[in-house]
């Protein structure tokens, strides 16, 4: 009678497969991609469709990529960043295609497929909570119990390898996906995750084997918005990575944040040149002073005249970025 | 054949003094009826108990012989030696009987047989039977651990399309958990038949191939016990004789195995309790004075875990802290009642069994439960009707009732390895009664060098409500001493599965498959000794059957596969075998879309379609109790569907593959060398057989399975463990 020790030890061994790792995995904003789609439909029948679309070269487009929706029984095509209306009855789905435009620097094609409930309404946002916290990324596979039991500190940039923790004011019922361009997330409930400066591998028993910090910077993140019927919102926010070595003073505004030229820490209405960059957010800010109120600002990407300006517009595509450049903008922000 | 070592003993016994003596079984210490030739040339016969008294003169020889086992030659015993004079032979030990597989007269056409020596000794089958079937000629080579491993697919065909059977009764599945283990344990079975197609009439309801597993009835002289116990899994088992020698023989023979991991490992990353699978066997058997055998059999196997449902090493923290947990518990038990009577010229055997069936996968919110009880019936007979005619006759009744409950609100393709109801997505919950008989009549005429065997198998199904007959034929030629010519064709039918005929999860319209098969061979032994076979087969199916993972089954596909398998073997018993086979065939199933991919526009590769395969196994014991083997095998990838693009779910945040054309695309070949050498330590009352076995892959040719990134635009190999040296320890007492 054979005493089966190979096939115990096959077992074992079994565990040495391997697979390369992918260059990026669902968490990335990297190559260009579409990273959200909601839909909500009127009285009148028709429903109103709209994308978050990442460019892949940054915060910003390089042109408004070109969406192509269609449905049964209506097709149409607009700019990332257009209201698309399409008449189709509801549950249905929706088809589509985004598309680098011609002549951008950005490049791709991909395809979506939405399922639509009848009477969806986007999940409000009612703003976020952005904190630091005191783990490093050697605790990134922490139970969330012992990572919950590390209270945050407070809203100021992180050293590379710490860690953000990120709360984004949802309802119960609802689940949000975050991505980022960089860094790794650890989430704690439906809507809070802890967001590592760092990156960590795993071994197959899910323990931390390696880390590695990621450089200073600002990260632009996305908090996706799912509510499972189709109507999806969501929400960028960034987070700065900052050092001694690399110190720079930010101005943080409506989730963004922004190099400034300005060194005093404050916080109120600031006017500012754009200028173009080569980081992640795309932009800069220069010739930065504090002004008393918004009424100077322009009517731009999306942006109301003497209302205090948001970039995110910028990030959702509804303009392209070589719009903004030496425009002067009033932001409502603090310099950190 | 290699010559017994002699054992030393003391020469200075004194001539003409009588002596008494005891013959064992080396490695059992089982007593053995043996002769014992002295120098003089007249000889002793030692009794059923072994003993035997003898008168010899100091400084000569004795040679002891028994049937079955190595003689001895051994130095005239002392008989002042106050010690009992024992002699201790070695069972078959270095036979070297040259064996033809093709002199055996089988009545089928197509056939390949294993016993426990090629178990054994052939490397890279870890003592598992089942995994030896599965490098036969004719079966589709798949990775070790990739998602296919453990597929019995032969000749084209589909795993579901096989019928497994044990001493004439069916087995509800093959393999425990992750295709770890067969759930048959190797010591009880004696011999393992693969009939890859164009089977005669005994057998049905399969278009696939058929396997037929017998057991061992020998009757022990002793009790015999054993015990096993691995890094995985517990054992045991004993036979113990119930009658005295000479009288009609009652024997309960027992055996159990379990795996016990669990025990140490609660829970891990991906099972929240660790899997354990488990099997027993046990009979109580009656050969009468006659040599008719009876028994009352009753074996079963189990498998059972719980893990969570989503792959937690893809999932965040907060969603792995929402994954379900998925218990799955499969099990069936049998409970049979067997007979078997063999004339010179007629047999007969038969089984009434009792087969209980479940698999049940659970999450929190959604249940699965199929269960079918088995109530079968089954007698085969032959019977002699003149110098050139035999008959072979036999039938089946087979009732099942089929217990199908499912509740869920959405489909789960999470757990759709292990449940496909639940990926099916649709609440049911059916009793259905089926009744199922076959009657076959085949008549065997025989006459010089032709054989012929027309047969005929009627088939009734009544949840079709249907009676098929299946016609069958094969011819063998005899033409010269180590010539024989094979050829076979018939229709198998096959009737679906009661779920797949489900009105809710199945279509009730699906028609049984027909499968219209053709076979030629020729075995030729060159020399006496070294058989050569060549085999040419096809497959023609129509109504076929095809189920897409969460999907209703589809009919009405037709399928066709054909190949040629070239092979030789030599053997010389317990000393050396080899055997090699090349294996070049094409599968392929009607698909509208396809492109020409070898078998017509219309038509794509089936799943198995493996266009070649080659095998190679020696081994050789080069002394008696040192044995080395080798195998080496090469196969073409088989294929799979690309996935060309992803599609994002808005909805969820997730992505879905966007296919390309079916079975388009091929895994790269297949490689595999294992070496196997193992050292024999005869004790006297046991044996104990250290080993070591390895195996090599190379890193191009050892792809499992393909992973692709989160959103399908990038692909990466997952490749297996390439080099593995293993030891390992064979005991039997």
């Amino acid at each position: 009678m054979p005493f089966l020790v190979l096939p115990a030890l096959l077992s074992f061994w079994s565990l040495l497969a391997c697979q390369d790792p992918f260059a990026e995995d669902r968490h990335d904003l990297a190559s260009f991609r579409i990273a959200g789609v909601s839909g909500s439909t009127d009285a009148s029948g028709s429903t109103r469709l709209r994308a978050a679309v990442w460019s892949g070269l940054g915060a910003w487009h390089d042109v408004p990529p070109v969406l192509g929706w269609s449905a049964p029984g209506d097709t149409t095509v607009t700019a990332l960043g257009e209201d698309a209306t399409l008449a189709f009855a509801v549950p249905g789905s929706v088809d589509l295609t985004a598309e680098a435009a011609t002549g951008s620097a950005e490049v791709g094609t991909e395809t979506a497929q939405l399922d639509l409930a009848a009477g969806a309404v986007a999940p409000p946002i009612s703003g976020f909570v952005r904190e630091a916290v005191d783990l490093d990324i050697t605790h990134i596979g922490d139970p969330i119990a012992t990572r919950e039991a590390v209270a945050p500190t407070s809203d100021v940039p992180v050293v590379p390898g710490s860690a953000v923790r990120l709360t984004l004011g949802v309802a119960d019922g609802t689940t949000v996906h975050w991505m980022g361009t960089g860094g790794q997330f650890a989430e704690l409930d439906y809507r809070t995750t802890d967001w590592f400066a760092g990156t960590a591998t795993f071994s197959s028993s899910n323990a931390v084997t390696s880390t590695t910090n990621i450089d200073p910077g600002v990260y632009t993140l996305l908090a996706l918005v799912i509510d499972g019927a189709g109507d999806n919102s969501w929400y960028w926010i960034d987070v700065d990575v900052d050092d001694a070595a690399t110190p720079g003073p930010m101005l943080y505004t409506a989730g963004r944040i922004l190099p400034v030229d300005l060194t005093e820490p404050s916080a109120g209405f600031y006017a500012a040149t754009v200028a173009e960059a080569a980081s992640t957010a795309g932009v800069t800010l220069t010739n930065v002073a504090p002004v008393a109120d918004a009424s100077a600002s322009p009517a731009l990407c999306g942006n109301d005249a003497g209302a205090a300006f948001d970039f995110g517009p910028m990030v959702e595509g509804w303009c392209p970025r070589g719009d903004m450049i030496g425009h002067s903008v009033v932001l409502n922000g603090e310099i950190r | 054949m290699l010559p017994a070592l002699a054992l030393l003993w003391p020469a200075l016994a004194i001539a003409g003094t009588p002596l008494k003596g005891t013959v064992y079984e080396q490695g059992t210490g089982a007593p053995i009826s043996a002769t014992i030739l002295l120098p003089d040339g007249s000889a002793v016969e030692a009794d059923a108990k072994g003993h035997f008294t003898l008168e010899v003169p100091v400084g000569t020889s004795i040679t002891v012989t028994a049937p079955g086992f190595a003689s001895t030659v051994l130095p005239a015993p002392n008989p002042d030696n106050p010690k009992p004079f024992k002699v201790w032979l070695r069972a078959g030990a270095g036979s070297g009987e040259v064996v033809v597989e093709a002199r055996r007269d089988d009545p089928v056409v197509s056939e390949q047989r294993l016993d426990s020596e090629r178990v054994n000794q052939t490397p890279g089958t870890y003592d598992d039977a089942i995994r030896l079937v599965q490098s036969l000629p004719g079966v589709a080579q798949t990775p070790e651990y990739s998602p296919k491993a453990g597929d019995i697919a032969v000749r084209g065909s589909f795993p579901g399309d096989n019928h497994y059977y044990f001493d004439g009764i069916e087995l509800p599945y093959l393999f425990h958990y992750n295709n770890y283990a067969s759930v048959l344990p190797t010591r009880i079975v004696d011999e393992l038949t693969l009939y890859p197609s164009t089977y005669a009439s005994n057998f049905g309801n399969a278009t696939g191939a058929v396997i037929d597993a017998t057991s061992t009835w020998d009757t022990p002289d002793r009790v015999h016990g054993s015990a096993n116990l691995s890094l995985i899994m517990a054992a045991g088992g004993i036979d113990v004789p119930l009658s005295k020698p000479g009288k009609p023989a009652w024997v309960f023979r027992a055996n159990g195995r379990r795996s016990y991991l669990d025990l140490f490992s609660s829970s891990s990353l991906q099972y929240t309790s660790f899997p354990v699978f488990s099997d027993w066997f046990g009979r109580l058997e009656h050969t009468d004075a006659k040599g008719r055998r009876w028994s009352v059999v009753g074996f079963g196997a189990g498998d059972t875990y719980v893990r969570y449902a989503g792959e937690p090493t893809a999932l965040d923290p907060y969603q792995q802290s929402q994954n379900p947990e998925f218990t799955y518990d499969r099990e069936f038990q049998v409970a049979a009642l067997q007979h078997i009577g063999a004339r010179e010229t007629d047999s007969v055997r038969g089984s009434l069994s009792f087969t209980n069936y479940r698999v049940s996968g659970d999450l929190p919110d959604a249940t699965s439960l199929h269960g079918v009880s088995t109530l079968a019936l089954r007698e085969d007979a032959q019977r002699k009707l003149g110098d050139h005619l035999r008959v072979a006759v036999g039938g089946e009744a087979v009732g099942t009732q089929d217990r199908v409950d499912v509740a869920t609100t959405q489909a789960w393709s999470e757990v759709s390895q292990e449940s496909e109801l639940l990926a099916r997505g649709l609440s049911d919950h059916e009793d259905v009664l089926r009744m199922t008989g076959a009657l076959y009549v085949e008549p065997r005429w025989e006459d010089g060098i032709v054989r012929v065997q027309p047969g005929v198998r009627v088939l009734a199904d009544t949840l079709t409500d249907l009676v098929e007959a299946d016609p069958r034929l094969g011819v063998r030629l005899h033409p010269a001493k180590d010539t024989w010519l094979r050829a076979a064709t018939g229709i198998y039918t096959q009737f679906p599965t009661v779920v797949q005929l489900s009105p809710i999860l199945g279509d009730p319209s699906l028609a049984p498959t027909r499968s219209d098969q053709v076979a030629a061979g020729i075995d030729q032994a060159i020399a006496g000794r070294w058989e050569f076979s060549l085999d040419g087969w096809g497959k023609f199916a129509h109504d076929v059957i095809t189920t897409d993972t969460g999907e209703a089954p589809v009919g009405a596909h037709r399928s066709k596969a054909y190949g040629l398998s070239l092979s030789t073997r030599y053997r010389l018993r317990d000393v050396f075998f080899t055997w090699a086979s090349v294996d070049l065939g094409r599968a392929f199933v009607d698909d509208p879309s396809a492109a020409d991919s070898g078998g017509g526009a219309g038509w794509a590769p089936s799943p198995y379609d493996q266009p070649y395969a080659v095998n190679l196994v020696a081994s050789w014991t080069f002394l008696p109790t040192w044995n080395v083997g080798l195998r080496y095998r090469i196969s073409a990838g088989l294929p799979y569907t690309p996935i060309t693009d992803g599609l994002y779910l808005a909805s969820s945040d997730s992505y879905a593959p966007v296919y390309g054309p079916t079975e388009s695309a091929r895994m790269p070949p297949y490689q595999k060398v294992d070496l196997h050498v193992e050292k024999k330590f005869e004790l006297r009352t046991m044996t104990l057989t250290p080993y070591l076995e390895a195996w090599y892959v190379p890193k191009s040719a050892n792809v499992m399975y393909l992973a692709w990134s989160y959103d399908y635009d990038q692909v990466e190999p997952v490749r297996g463990p390439g080099f593995i040296p293993l030891v390992g320890l064979r005991g039997e007492m």
